[in-house]
């Protein structure tokens, strides 16, 4: 199924997209690059892995020249600091590996001891995995170490039988091209192309492998050098090498030493080796083609950005013109190649051109030569043609008079329009190089208050089959957009297309209008929101509840009397009743019982005044237990007595 | 109207004749609350409700006494005895008492 979707995407691409590289190295990126890999010193502090990635990188930037790099003070340093990586007491795989890799790149003298290289012997027996045994046998190898060729390839068939992960893949095409003996390394040649179809396509021009940058890197490292080591083609189709190389350049953006130092070791080998150099074929400067700027500018490099050879001819094919036109070399560059396209007239308008590649004896070895694809903007300048503009009665009773204007000169006599009247303006733009009438995009008449400067626009447009504008306000309609605001106004053409070099605002003439009818309306902001938005918020005070009315204390203490009225009247009622305190008992119990009801709403009167309510509740307790206890025998007591009676 | 007159003063002869006196004493009491809580009734009315705390809690107070003063006139009442037969006197009194330690503790802190 995703095969079929990848075959579909492949066809529905291939019809408009060219596949060729548009992108190479730059020096900018070279030079971002290698940043990235500077080494400072003491390098002691620089872990084994980091020090080499930055030097297989600073290699393939200076040209296999690291001399340029690094003086022979600083690679003797680098060199004692692997020693030490290599003789510890206690020896860790990784480090050794890169130390022992980072020796051989600079050719330093290094010598392991006995127990590193018995450790590194032990590692390579049954069962080892593919990654420690791609590391442990690289070591020995880069420590000039003899190894079993044989054992080892049956090993790594081994291993990558237990885990065929895309990585295992990579690290043993990488290991297989060290082993001597071609009956040792052709197993895992004929794996190449089982491995191949595990890549992932994107967008019909990219293709990767799943784990991105390092892990395709280290396959397509490891098929090249598998491949020159046996001496077989690649088993890589040209599409396939070009697509890859596609999603290497998309990935020139790198920001980790190890990713920036894979990217360099395979695009150096795409551009060094015996089958496959992509051609990568980009516009320089701008897009935008133009009397002051006739060139088109091609660079045709490598996918380092170096040249490839002083035999090429450029040449390019375009809808613009029939057969081929030939880029001329630019002197002093090898990788430039221009073409004087404004020499052919061609039309205004985005174009792409189609550019092939090819050398004077036939190179099997460029892939992607031929269908690469520039886009280019043609610029055309426009001028004003036939402009007149008139003031004409609604009802079209007077004819026309109309006052003819010249681009870019400015009308000196105010024309006056009232609200029965209509403002008509005719014009025309013509094409400067082509000499026809265009219409471009962006054509607007402008009319601007030269008092509040607040301006209507209005688009203008061409008269029904034809190419030639004509513009027509009726004032009696449009009076609203004006607000009503009689005044002195401006009009002014506006042009804009991105064909044109020379887009303009054109004032052309000074308006004098007289609103009769309607209230003029005060002018607004022209940006509401803007102020609505930006101005400042009224300032929050705080403000403190207001204190309620009070009564007049004469009022408020006449009623506090009043209330205790009806306390007299209970007392004098009572007194009339013959209430009387005969069967008051004046025992212990009841003298308590009183008092500690009392002393409750004593309490509760404190409560009211100081206290908080748990002290009071604590308290009441007290008071409670001895009020309830002396009440109890009392009311007791007095029940007895009543039905002793 | 006359007849109105007479039906009143014939009620009141009969409440005076056969109401038992301590009836009479709650009565008193009764009535006693009941002026108290319309004089802050018409305090509020006519003065305003501010603080309105105090008001609501004199007020709760009133009402809350009266009717408390009530169910206490409905125990002791010898007419009632069937229906609060066990329930004696001074059990009724107790609870009185209880009921308006509880209901001011309330009121007082309610009343600001």
């Amino acid at each position: 199924m995703i095969r079929v979707l990848l075959f579909l995407g492949l066809l529905v691409t291939s019809v408009y997209t060219s596949l060729t590289p548009n992108t190479f190295l730059t020096s900018e990126d070279k030079a971002r690059l290698s940043d990235l890999f500077k080494l400072d010193e003491p390098y002691n502090d620089i872990p084994f892995n980091n020090l080499y990635y930055s030097l297989v990188g600073s290699t393939v930037l200076s040209n296999d020249k690291l001399f340029t790099i690094l003086n022979t003070q600083q690679t003797k340093k680098i060199c004692d600091y692997i020693q030490t990586g290599l003789a510890g007491t206690s020896p860790v795989l990784e480090t050794i590996y890169f130390a022992s890799s980072t020796g051989k790149l600079l050719n330093c003298q290094v010598q392991a001891n006995a127990k590193t290289i018995s450790f590194l012997e032990n590692k390579i027996v049954a069962d080892v995995s593919v990654s420690d045994l791609y590391k442990s046998a690289l070591s020995l190898i880069n420590l000039g170490k003899p190894v079993d060729a044989p054992k080892i390839s049956k090993l790594l068939q081994a291993g990558l039988k237990k885990d065929d992960s895309l990585l295992n893949a990579g690290h043993a095409f990488r290991l297989a091209a060290h082993l001597q003996g071609a009956g040792n390394a052709a197993p895992f040649y004929e794996k190449i192309g089982d491995v191949v179809m595990q890549a992932d396509e994107v967008d019909g021009r990219f293709l990767q492998f799943e784990g991105g940058l390092g892990v395709t890197a280290n396959i397509i490292l490891g098929i090249y050098s598998l491949a020159s080591s046996l001496n077989k083609p690649p088993g890589l189709t040209n599409e396939q090498v070009i697509k890859f190389t596609n999603y290497f350049l998309n990935r020139k953006t790198v920001q980790t030493v190890k990713g920036a130092a894979d990217l360099l070791e395979v695009l150096k080998v795409l551009s060094q080796n015996n089958y496959h150099i992509p051609v990568c074929v980009s516009l320089y400067g701008s897009s935008s083609i133009s009397e002051e700027n006739p060139l088109v500018s091609v660079h045709v490099t490598n996918v380092l950005g170096q040249s490839l050879g002083s035999e090429l001819s450029v040449s390019s094919e375009s809808t613009l013109w029939t057969g081929k036109k030939a880029f001329k070399a630019v002197q002093g560059d090898s990788t430039m190649f221009a073409f004087d396209l404004i020499e052919i007239k061609p039309k205004r308008g985005p174009h792409s051109l189609t550019i092939s590649v090819s050398t004077s004896k036939p190179d099997s070895k460029l892939i992607g030569n031929t269908g690469a694809e520039i886009k280019v903007i043609i610029l055309t300048k426009v001028t004003v043609e036939n402009a007149e503009i008139g003031i004409v009665d609604r009802d079209q009773t007077t004819s026309l008079k109309m006052t003819a204007l010249q681009y870019p000169g400015y009308n000196k006599n105010t024309l006056e329009v009232d609200q029965q009247q209509k403002i008509v303006m005719k014009f025309a733009l013509k094409d400067l190089i082509s000499g026809e009438y265009l219409t471009p995009h962006q054509v607007f008449l402008q009319i601007l208050n030269d008092e509040n400067k607040k301006e209507n626009i209005y688009v203008a447009e061409t008269e029904s089959n034809t190419n030639l504008y004509k513009f027509d306000l009726n004032m009696a309609q449009r009076a609203k957009d004006f607000g009503h605001n009689s005044g002195l106004y401006h009009v002014s053409l506006i042009v804009g297309d991105p064909a044109i070099a020379n887009p303009f605002v054109w004032k052309l003439a000074s308006l004098k209008i007289s609103f009769s009818s309607g209230s003029t309306q005060p002018v607004r902001d022209q940006a509401p929101w803007m102020t609505a938005t930006y101005k400042s918020k009224p300032i929050i005070n705080h403000i403190f509840r207001q204190q309620d009315k009070r009564p007049p204390t004469v009022v408020s203490d006449a009623f506090a009397l009043l209330v205790l009225v009806p306390v007299f009247i209970l007392f004098v009622l009572w007194i009339k009743l013959g209430v009387n305190l005969s069967g008051f008992s004046f025992g212990l119990s009841g003298l308590i019982f009183h008092l500690g009801l009392g002393s409750i709403f004593a309490l509760f009167t404190y409560f009211w005044l100081e206290l908080d309510m748990f002290s009071t509740i604590k308290y009441l307790l007290g008071l409670g237990l001895v009020t309830f206890l002396s009440g109890h025998s009392l009311l007791s007591r007095l029940a007895n007595k009543k039905s002793d009676k | 109207m006359t007849k109105l007159v007479k039906v009143m003063s014939n009620f009141f002869q009969e409440y005076k004749a056969t109401t038992p006196q301590k009836l009479k004493i709650i009565d008193a009491y009764l009535f006693y609350i009941f002026l108290t809580g319309v004089i802050q009734f018409i305090y509020c009315l006519f003065v305003g409700t501010f603080p309105f705390n105090s008001f609501l809690s004199g007020f709760i107070s009133s009402v809350a006494s009266f009717v408390l003063g009530v169910s206490l006139r409905l125990q002791v009442n010898p007419a009632n005895k069937s229906e609060f037969g066990e329930v004696s006197n001074e059990r009724a009194f107790a609870d009185f008492i209880f009921a308006h330690i509880v209901l001011h503790l309330v009121v007082f802190n309610f009343i600001g």
